[in-house]
């Protein structure tokens, strides 16, 4: 009963413990302006309206400004907009999964350690923990969050800023060359590159070009076959020449042989005399060898 | 660590294969991979000094393979046997 007691006082300190931890500790901080009113400010931008001015005649139906200098108003509110959105909704996210698998770990090892600590207090420590892990399981797309959300994230703020590059670069441009329907395009782009399914799309097409990098490699290796032993013999006494050899000795011979004389010269050469796989192909390399070094193989 | 790789067919004998893994060993290092891809084995080398002693293949099962006395693993991986993809470990016998 004593140790119930102690138990439960424990349990509870640690949750108290915890929850000021976790509430000092957030990943996101206030913001220092209000998102709602900004929107608002800028939402004559933001309406159908705006393309309308854009194409009006005079200056004085865009605030006084020529059609540049409205086509970049427009699309610097349109990126403040997306922008402010796209924070909401990473914090959403964030708060949905990523945050809470995070917290949740940070209990369960918590609670662990400090029944690893105080033997009284454990069955009571692991029967908590085994709690907060069956919330955390019921919880469970973290597989998913945990694991893959912090990457969707990571690839949907490196695309935005790819295409934002592109939209600022371009609003130097005049509107011959960049006119409001081609920003207003980039704009969608803009809002593609934040948006999860424009992530997994980047994901995947970046995993395919990755694969397709790979296969060409394959397809381009050296197919080699075996040779005599007479023949071996010797590609293994020139092999064993060649890795005793400096960089300069190895430059001179890997021009004479035209194999790339880069940081990889060592190999390429030993390719060459891999690849050699007869008598008359080894004869060449062989040559070679003995008009700049003297050696026989 | 500098590396080489190399291909063989597929449909080769597994003791023509342990003998192209020799002749490449003489050539570029020690075997450090075995594996398969775009239909044809694939051979992976470590680019230094060859070693003494050769590395052997064996058919092995799936999962980590069998211990061999007086052994030691060099590395496993599927590869094309007669053209069949197999399971196979690459030894090496400790030197004396």
């Amino acid at each position: 009963m004593k140790h119930q007691k102690a138990a439960i006082l424990l349990l509870a300190f640690s949750f108290l413990m915890l929850g000021g931890c976790l509430a000092s500790l957030t990943a996101y901080p206030d913001l220092s302006y209000d998102a709602g009113a900004e929107l608002k400010s800028i939402e004559s931008y933001l309406s159908a309206e705006a393309i309308t001015r854009y194409d009006a005649a005079e200056d004085v139906q865009r605030n006084g400004m020529d059609k540049k200098q409205w086509r970049n108003a427009v699309v610097n509110a349109r990126i403040r907009a997306m922008d402010v959105l796209f924070n909401d909704f990473q914090q959403d996210l964030y708060q949905e999964g990523v945050g809470f698998g995070i917290s949740t770990d940070w209990i369960v090892l918590a609670l662990s350690g400090a029944g690893a600590l105080i033997s009284s207090a454990s069955t009571a420590l692991s029967a908590a923990s085994s709690g907060v892990v069956g919330a955390k399981a019921a919880f469970d797309r973290n597989a998913f969050l945990d694991k893959t959300m912090p990457t969707l994230l990571a690839t949907m703020v490196a695309q935005r800023k790819d295409v934002l590059a592109t939209i600022r670069a371009s609003l130097a441009l005049d509107i011959d060359e960049y006119p409001l329907t081609l920003a207003l395009t980039d704009l969608d782009h803009y809002y593609q590159a934040g948006t999860l399914p424009g992530a997994l799309t980047a994901v995947a097409e970046n995993a395919g070009s990755v694969a397709e990098e790979a296969d060409d490699r394959l397809k381009s290796l050296l197919v080699v076959s075996a040779v005599s032993p007479g023949l071996q013999a010797r590609r293994e006494q020139a092999a064993d020449f060649v890795k005793t050899l400096n960089d300069v000795e190895l430059r001179a011979l890997a021009g004479t042989l035209k194999v790339p004389a880069d940081e990889a010269m060592l190999g390429n050469l030993l390719f060459a005399i891999s690849s050699a796989q007869s008598e008359a192909a080894f004869d060449v390399i062989a040559q070679k060898i003995r008009i700049h070094f003297g050696e026989e193989f | 660590m500098s590396t080489a790789t190399v291909a063989t067919q597929p449909d080769l004998s597994l003791r023509k294969l342990q003998l192209i893994v020799q002749q490449q060993e003489g050539i570029f290092g020690p075997l450090t991979q075995i594996s398969t891809g775009n239909g044809k084995n694939v051979l992976e080398f470590e680019v230094r000094a060859r070693p003494k002693v050769r590395a052997v293949l064996k058919v092995s099962d799936q999962g980590q393979p069998a211990p061999r006395k007086g052994f030691d693993l060099v590395c496993h991986g599927d590869c094309f046997i007669a053209g069949k993809q197999t399971r196979v470990a690459a030894y090496r016998a400790v030197e004396k």
